[in-house]
């Protein structure tokens, strides 16, 4: 510990859009016949241009900007889920990317077998988990569901387990899309509460969020992403101030 | 990247793998009264049914060809069953590999892994029914099979791994890939016997530059014929097994980085 980074060196991304989300043999058949050209139509998409950054230990860096900036992208560039199309990334610390809770939940498999196979899916061993279980079932208030299939939770229970799972961890370098905390309000306090110490134990947190209140809050750097491009980055109280004044000529819903 | 790299980065997502596997089956079991036997039944009634239908058509001794049909039939199931789950094993993790980083290959292995489970079993609770019934000596040229297995799992992971890459790109080329296994299943002597069978003499050496034919002979000759394979089926299996494999691993790795942006 003490030496998680991250480093982005002039990091873009592009990728082709495709009109369709999928092409097929019978199209692409059928264009030879007729001599189309390329059947496909595509435009291409300049997610992350030329983004530098460098993450040491310890910070909170929040960021901000519109809708299609390239805040998730960048997330995703971090996390490895991208590869870049030019640049370079330097990764120094156990990443764990929450980006959505609950990834690979097997609907007919027992709550606790999930807990494993998440478990897993994020890089921690059988045994690892099995110290955690007991804790996870009882913050998500499940034990006496933990044999039987997710298909039969309601889903309040299935996120309640997945929120659990997802945030009883130890990472070095946490990666969050939105601070997401949902169900009733005596749920809520605890989660909250929850979310809050894993942000405290990481070493490095990178959140994405529109809410303003929660850079100010959580983070104590922040970078202003635009059209791909970091326009303004600095103490949060600043950026926010500067991206609110920049929306505010044109005030915008949300 | 090396593949030296790939390698190390596959080892360290093993359990995933691991737990990929369990839960397959896992979920199999369970879905049914029989559960995980129906997976061990089903290539043992279609062996009875084909028995059956071609040894009356054809007027083969019947229990013997009935050794002979599930010699070449195990390994045709594995090879069929695994094509078939490594095409959409990819574009079904879309929702894990849009969330979450992971080498790639890990789904395809998953599926070849899990195919491993049923293959080892089928080949036993066959054998071990069959046995009594034909009289069958085990012959000690069944110690070639370790290898026969090798050349069967290259030859399904390097196909699988190019056929879970083509269908992201193509999604319905699954449904060209059933149709094309079932035609190649029909080319392949596992239901007729090649040597004495109902193919015109003339044109057997045609069905001898099926690549399969020279993986399904690495079992039919030391399960049914209780010899070791030839010198020259020996080389064509190998030889066909390592450049499906490496044809699949070029192409796979290739192309891995980019899956993602047609998901």
């Amino acid at each position: 510990m003490g030496d998680n980074y991250i480093t982005l060196e002039d990091v873009t991304l592009r990728f082709r859009l495709y009109s369709t989300n999928t092409y097929s043999i019978k199209e692409s058949f059928v264009n030879f016949l007729l001599r189309r050209k390329y059947g496909r139509p595509t435009s291409e998409i300049t997610a992350l241009k030329n983004v530098s950054l460098h993450i040491p230990h310890g910070q909170r860096l929040g960021i901000i900007g519109d809708n299609g900036a390239g805040k998730s992208t960048l997330l995703k560039v971090i996390s490895r889920i991208y590869p870049p199309t030019s640049g370079r990334v330097v990764r120094h610390g156990f990443i764990v990317p929450l980006l959505e809770v609950g990834i690979g939940f097997n609907h007919e498999l027992s709550g606790l077998e999930n807990i494993f196979l998440t478990g897993a899916i994020m890089g921690f061993s059988r045994r690892h988990m099995a110290e955690h279980v007991k804790a996870i079932l009882d913050f998500a208030e499940l034990q006496e569901f933990a044999d039987s299939p997710i298909k039969y939770y309601s889903s309040g229970m299935a996120q309640r387990l997945a929120f659990s799972v997802a945030t009883e961890i130890d990472p070095e370098i946490l990666l969050l899309d939105e601070i997401f905390s949902a169900g009733d309000i005596h749920w809520m306090e605890k989660a909250q509460r929850r979310m809050r110490s894993l942000i405290d134990r990481t070493a490095i947190l990178v959140l994405v969020s529109h809410q303003m209140e929660l850079i100010k809050q959580y983070c104590n750097h922040a970078i202003w992403m635009q059209a791909g491009q970091i326009v303004k980055q600095g103490p949060p109280d600043e950026v926010v101030a500067a991206y609110q004044a920049s929306a505010a000529p044109a005030p915008a819903p949300g | 990247m090396t593949l030296a790299y790939d390698i190390k980065e596959i080892w360290q997502f093993r359990e995933v793998i691991k737990n990929f596997v369990s839960q397959d089956l896992k979920v199999k079991y369970r879905r049914s009264f029989l559960g995980f036997f129906w997976s061990l039944l089903n290539p043992l009634l279609h062996m009875a049914v084909i028995t059956l239908v071609f040894s009356l058509m054809f007027r083969f001794p019947m229990g013997k060809y009935a050794l002979y049909v599930l010699s070449g039939l195990v390994p045709w199931s594995f090879w069929a069953t695994s094509i078939d789950g490594c095409c959409l094993s990819i574009v079904n993790a879309e929702g894990m590999i849009q969330r979450q980083y992971f080498p790639k290959m890990v789904f395809p292995i998953s599926v070849i892994m899990q195919n491993l489970v049923t293959f080892f079993l089928s080949l036993l609770v066959l054998l071990l029914i069959l046995a009594p019934i034909t009289g069958y000596v085990p012959s000690p040229a069944l110690l070639v099979l370790p290898l026969s297995f090798l050349c069967l799992v290259a030859v399904s992971l390097g196909v699988g791994l190019i056929a879970a890459v083509a269908t992201v790109y193509f999604r319905d080329i699954q449904h060209l890939i059933s149709v094309f296994m079932s035609a190649w299943f029909y080319l392949t002597p596992i239901i007729y016997p090649l040597e004495d069978g109902p193919i015109p003499h003339q044109y057997r050496w045609c069905f001898k530059l099926n690549p399969m034919f020279s993986i399904v002979q690495m079992f039919h000759r030391p399960i049914y014929d209780g010899m070791l394979p030839t010198p020259s089926e020996l080389t064509a299996a190998v030889i066909v097994a390592v450049v499906a494999l490496g044809a699949g691993l070029a192409i796979f790795r290739h192309f891995e980085d980019s899956l993602i942006f047609s998901l």
